[in-house]
C-alpha cells in the first residue's frame, strides 16, 4: 500500500526532527484523577491511562497502536487530536506544538488533524441526512464550498453513491455509515488521521472492504494514519510501525516486518502467539510453523495502581529482581526496533546482552 | 465407532413476522452434533447463527417466531415440546454461553447465588451444598480465591472472569450441550486464548457437545470439528475444519478466507473483500442468496438466479456445499484464490471466472480518478 519512496520511515520515539516527520509526542502523560468528597474534592489518587509515550511518524506512513483494553491507546488517540487534556508531555504536528492550544487557537488546526470512530452506529447523528453530516465540517469551519457538490464528491470517493445525499444513517448497512464517517473526516483534507478501532465493529467481508479503502486513500491523498486496533493482524495490514502498548506505556515499536517477524518484548511475544490462526489443527496440508502459544495468567493489572519497575513484570515469565526494581527504557536493540526490556527476546546469542542492560 | 448423536437439527425455519414482511432468520438449517464433539458455526451478522442457536435452547418460545422443522435432544423434539419441559431442559441438558458477560449477569446478585439458583432450580439439594458447588465450579473454571469470589458480584470481576463464572454457571448441572455464541468477541486476545483453552479443556472433562458460535475463524479453527458455514439464514457449506480452511467448496467460504488478513501468512498487498453487502433477510434474492456477492455465477448458465441449490457432497459426504458450481470448476476455482497449483486440465478452461475477478476486486479502484480530480479545495 504505501511503498511511498519519498518518504523513508522514520523510527518512531527517535529524536531525529527531519522534515518529513509530522507527528512527534515526547513523553505524553494523562493521567485521570480520582478523587473523594463531595464538597472537597480530595485527589486520592489517578488512573495513569498514558504515563509518558513517545512517538515520531512520517508523512504518509502509518502507525498501528495495538494493546489490549486499558492499555491507553485509545486515550493516546484521543491525545492526539486533543479532544482530552495532556497532563504532560509534548504533541508536535507538523512542526506546531498543539500540546496545549486552546479551543480557539485548536480549531483551525482541526482541518488538519482529524479522526475516525470506532462505532459507525453511534458516531453519525441519527436525525441528520448523510448531506449534513458529511457537509458538517464545511459549516463549522466555515468554508466556502459548494457544499452539495463537495459532498458528493466525498461520497463518491468512500465509494457511496452520491445521489444517497439525502438519506438519514439508518438507512445504511455498518460498512456504508463508517464510509460515511470517513468521508466526514476527508471533507477538511486532514493531513493527520487518527482511527480508533475503524474496522472492528464490521464484519470480516466488510473489514476488508473498508481497509481497502482506508489503503487507497492514503495512495492518493498522501494521509498519515494513526490506526489504533486490538486486531493484531489487522493492524499488521494497514501498518508501517507498530507499537505495542502495556499499561500506559510503549513496550515495543518497530517497522512492521520486524515486529511480526522477531517480536522481541515478552509481552509482544505473548500476544502474537495468542491469535487464534484460522488452521484446524488437523492439517492435511504439511505442517505449520507454529509457535507454541504462551500462556499468560491472569488480567492485565490496574491502572489505577501499576506494577512497579516493568509494568508486565506480574505477568511475563522472565521476570526477575531486576525487573521488580528497574524500569527498563525504550532501548533501541536493532536498527529502529526499540524495546522495553530487561530480557528481550528472539536476541541473537553473542554481543547483545550487555548493550540491553546499559541502555 | 461412530459416536452417539446428540442434538439432530432437521430443516430447521424460524421466521419473524415484522410489519415490513416476514423476516426468514433461519431457513432451513439441518446438522447433527454428536457428544464430545465441537461444531462452529460462522457467518457474518445476520446469517442466522445467533437465531439458530435462540431456537435450539428454546428462547425464542412466547416470541412471535414461527419455528418449524425438527430439533432432537437426545431423541426428543424440542421444537414440539411444552414449555415446561423445554425450561426442564434448560440448564440441566442444554446450557448456553452468551458473549456480553456483564449484561448476561445479574448485577444486584452475587456470582456464587445466581451459580446456586441454576443449581437449586434442577436438583433438590440444600442451599449449603450447592453453595459449595459453586465453589468448586470457581475453582475449576480459573477464579483465584474461589471461596472469597463467590460473594463477589458481577461488576468486581474483570470481563475474563466474568466470563469464566459464566461457563462455571452454564456447566453447573453437567450438561450434555453447550452452546457459546460468541464466548471471546468482547475479550482481548490473551484472554480470549485462556477462555478456548478452558472451553475446550472442560469439554474433554465433561464430555459434552459444544457448539460454537462466532465470527471469527481462528477460534473456530481452533475449537471446532466440524464447521458450519451460514448465509442469509442457510447452510453455504459444512464439513470437517480441513475441509472448510483447506479445500472449501463454496464462493462464500472462499470469499470469507480471502478477506480476512492473516498473521500465518506472508502479508498481501491487498485484502479481497467480497463484494456488495449481506442481503436483506425479508427480501433474499431468489436462487442461491449469495448470487449478487459471487464472481462466479457466470459459470452455471444462469441457475445461480434462479433455482436455489442445494446441499451437495463436495469430495466426501461428509462435506457438503450448496453451490451450482461444477466440482472442476470449484477445484481450479480455489486453486486459482488460494494460488495453489491448478491442475493441467482445468487451465484450458476460458478464463471467464478470472476476469470476473479482476472487475469485481477493483472496485476501489474507480475511485482514483475522482479523488485526483474532486477537489474540495477552499
Amino acid at each position: 500500500m504505501t511503498e511511498q519512496t519519498q518518504t523513508p520511515p522514520v523510527s518512531p520515539a527517535g529524536t531525529g526532527s527531519s522534515g518529513d516527520v509530522l507527528l512527534q509526542v515526547k513523553a505524553l502523560v494523562r493521567h485521570f484523577p480520582v478523587t473523594r468528597g463531595v464538597v472537597f474534592r480530595r485527589k486520592v489518587g489517578a488512573v495513569r491511562a498514558v504515563d509518558g509515550i513517545d512517538l515520531a511518524l512520517a508523512r504518509g506512513q502509518t502507525l498501528g497502536l495495538v494493546g489490549e483494553s486499558g492499555c491507553g491507546k485509545t486515550t493516546t488517540g484521543r491525545l492526539l487530536v486533543r479532544l482530552d487534556e495532556p497532563t504532560s508531555g509534548q504533541i508536535v504536528i507538523d512542526g506546531r506544538d498543539v500540546t496545549h492550544l486552546r479551543p480557539g487557537r485548536m480549531r483551525p488546526l482541526r482541518r488538519e488533524i482529524q479522526m475516525i470512530f470506532q462505532d459507525p452506529y453511534s458516531s453519525l447523528n441519527p436525525r441528520h441526512t448523510v448531506g449534513a453530516i458529511v457537509g458538517a465540517p464545511f459549516r463549522l469551519q466555515k468554508v466556502k464550498v459548494p457544499v452539495k457538490r463537495s459532498v458528493q464528491e466525498l461520497l463518491e470517493l468512500v465509494g457511496l453513491n452520491p445521489e444517497h445525499y439525502n438519506r438519514y444513517p439508518y438507512e445504511f448497512s455498518g460498512g456504508q455509515r463508517q464510509r460515511i464517517g470517513i468521508a466526514r473526516t476527508l471533507a477538511l483534507r486532514p493531513k493527520l488521521i487518527v482511527a480508533d478501532e475503524p474496522v472492528s465493529a464490521l464484519d470480516v467481508s466488510i473489514q476488508a472492504q473498508v481497509i481497502n479503502l482506508l489503503e487507497d486513500l492514503q495512495d492518493h491523498l498522501g494521509l498519515t494514519y494513526v490506526v489504533i486496533a486490538h486486531d493484531l493482524s489487522v493492524v499488521r495490514h494497514i501498518s508501517d510501525q507498530v507499537a505495542v502498548m502495556y499499561l500506559g506505556k510503549i513496550v515495543e515499536v518497530a517497522e512492521r516486518d520486524l515486529l511480526y517477524a522477531q517480536p522481541r518484548h515478552p509481552y509482544t511475544v505473548a500476544l502474537l502467539s495468542a491469535v487464534p490462526v484460522p488452521e484446524p489443527a488437523s492439517s492435511a496440508s504439511g505442517q505449520r510453523q507454529r509457535p507454541e502459544r504462551i500462556r499468560l495468567v491472569g488480567d492485565v493489572p490496574s491502572p489505577l495502581n501499576p506494577p512497579s519497575a516493568c509494568r508486565f513484570h506480574t505477568r511475563c515469565w522472565k521476570a526477575q529482581e531486576i525487573c521488580r526494581q528497574q524500569e527498563p527504557p525504550l532501548a533501541e536493540l536493532a536498527t529502529g526496533h526499540r524495546v522495553a526490556c530487561h530480557f528481550p527476546e528472539n536476541t541473537p546469542p553473542p554481543a547483545e546482552g550487555p548493550q540491553v542492560r546499559s541502555g | 465407532m461412530m459416536p452417539e448423536t446428540l442434538l439432530e437439527v432437521e430443516d430447521l425455519r424460524i421466521h419473524f413476522p415484522t410489519q415490513d414482511g416476514l423476516v426468514k432468520a433461519v431457513d432451513g438449517v439441518s446438522f447433527t452434533l454428536s457428544r464430545g464433539r465441537t461444531l462452529g458455526i460462522v457467518g457474518e451478522s445476520g446469517s442466522g447463527k445467533s437465531v439458530t442457536s435462540l431456537g435450539i435452547m428454546g428462547l425464542l418460545q412466547g416470541s412471535h417466531a414461527q419455528i418449524s422443522g425438527h430439533i432432537r435432544l437426545d431423541g426428543e423434539d424440542l421444537v414440539t415440546a411444552s414449555p415446561d419441559r423445554v425450561r426442564q431442559l434448560r440448564g440441566s441438558k442444554m446450557a448456553m454461553i452468551f458473549q456480553d458477560s456483564l449484561s448476561a449477569l445479574h448485577p444486584y446478585y452475587t456470582v456464587g447465588n445466581q451459580i446456586i439458583e441454576a443449581y437449586r432450580i434442577h436438583n433438590e439439594v440444600s442451599k449449603k451444598a450447592a453453595r459449595k458447588h459453586a465453589i468448586d465450579l470457581l475453582g475449576r473454571v480459573g477464579i483465584p480465591q474461589p471461596s472469597v469470589r463467590v460473594d463477589d458480584y458481577p461488576h468486581q470481576f474483570s470481563g475474563g472472569m466474568r466470563q469464566r463464572a459464566m461457563i462455571a454457571m452454564a456447566l453447573s448441572c453437567d450438561p450434555g450441550l453447550l452452546i457459546a455464541d460468541e464466548p471471546t468477541t468482547a475479550l482481548d486476545v490473551t484472554v480470549q486464548a485462556q477462555i478456548l483453552d478452558l472451553i475446550s479443556d472442560l469439554q474433554s472433562e465433561f464430555g459434552s457437545a459444544v457448539i460454537i458460535i462466532t465470527h471469527d475463524l481462528g477460534v473456530v479453527a481452533e475449537l471446532s470439528d466440524n464447521i458450519l458455514v451460514m448465509y442469509a439464514g442457510r447452510v453455504a457449506e459444512y464439513g470437517s475444519g480441513a475441509d472448510i480452511f483447506y479445500r472449501p467448496g463454496h464462493p462464500y467460504t472462499w470469499g470469507l478466507l480471502s478477506s480476512m488478513p492473516r498473521l500465518d501468512r506472508a502479508r498481501t498487498a491487498r485484502l479481497i473483500p467480497i463484494a456488495g453487502t449481506p442481503p436483506s433477510l425479508i427480501r433474499v434474492p431468489p436462487g442461491c442468496p449469495f448470487h449478487p456477492r459471487c464472481q462466479y455465477t457466470g459459470l452455471t448458465n444462469g441457475r445461480c438466479d434462479t433455482e436455489v441449490p442445494p446441499l451437495r457432497a463436495v469430495a466426501t459426504l461428509e462435506h457438503e456445499a450448496a453451490c451450482h458450481l461444477t466440482a472442476e470448476d470449484r477445484v481450479r476455482l480455489w486453486a486459482e484464490i488460494s494460488g495453489g497449483e491448478v491442475p493441467a486440465e482445468a487451465r484450458e478452461i476460458p478464463d471467464q471466472a478470472g476476469e470476473l475477478l479482476d472487475e469485481a476486486v477493483d472496485v476501489p479502484a474507480e475511485v482514483g480518478p475522482s479523488v485526483a480530480q474532486g477537489g474540495v479545495e477552499a
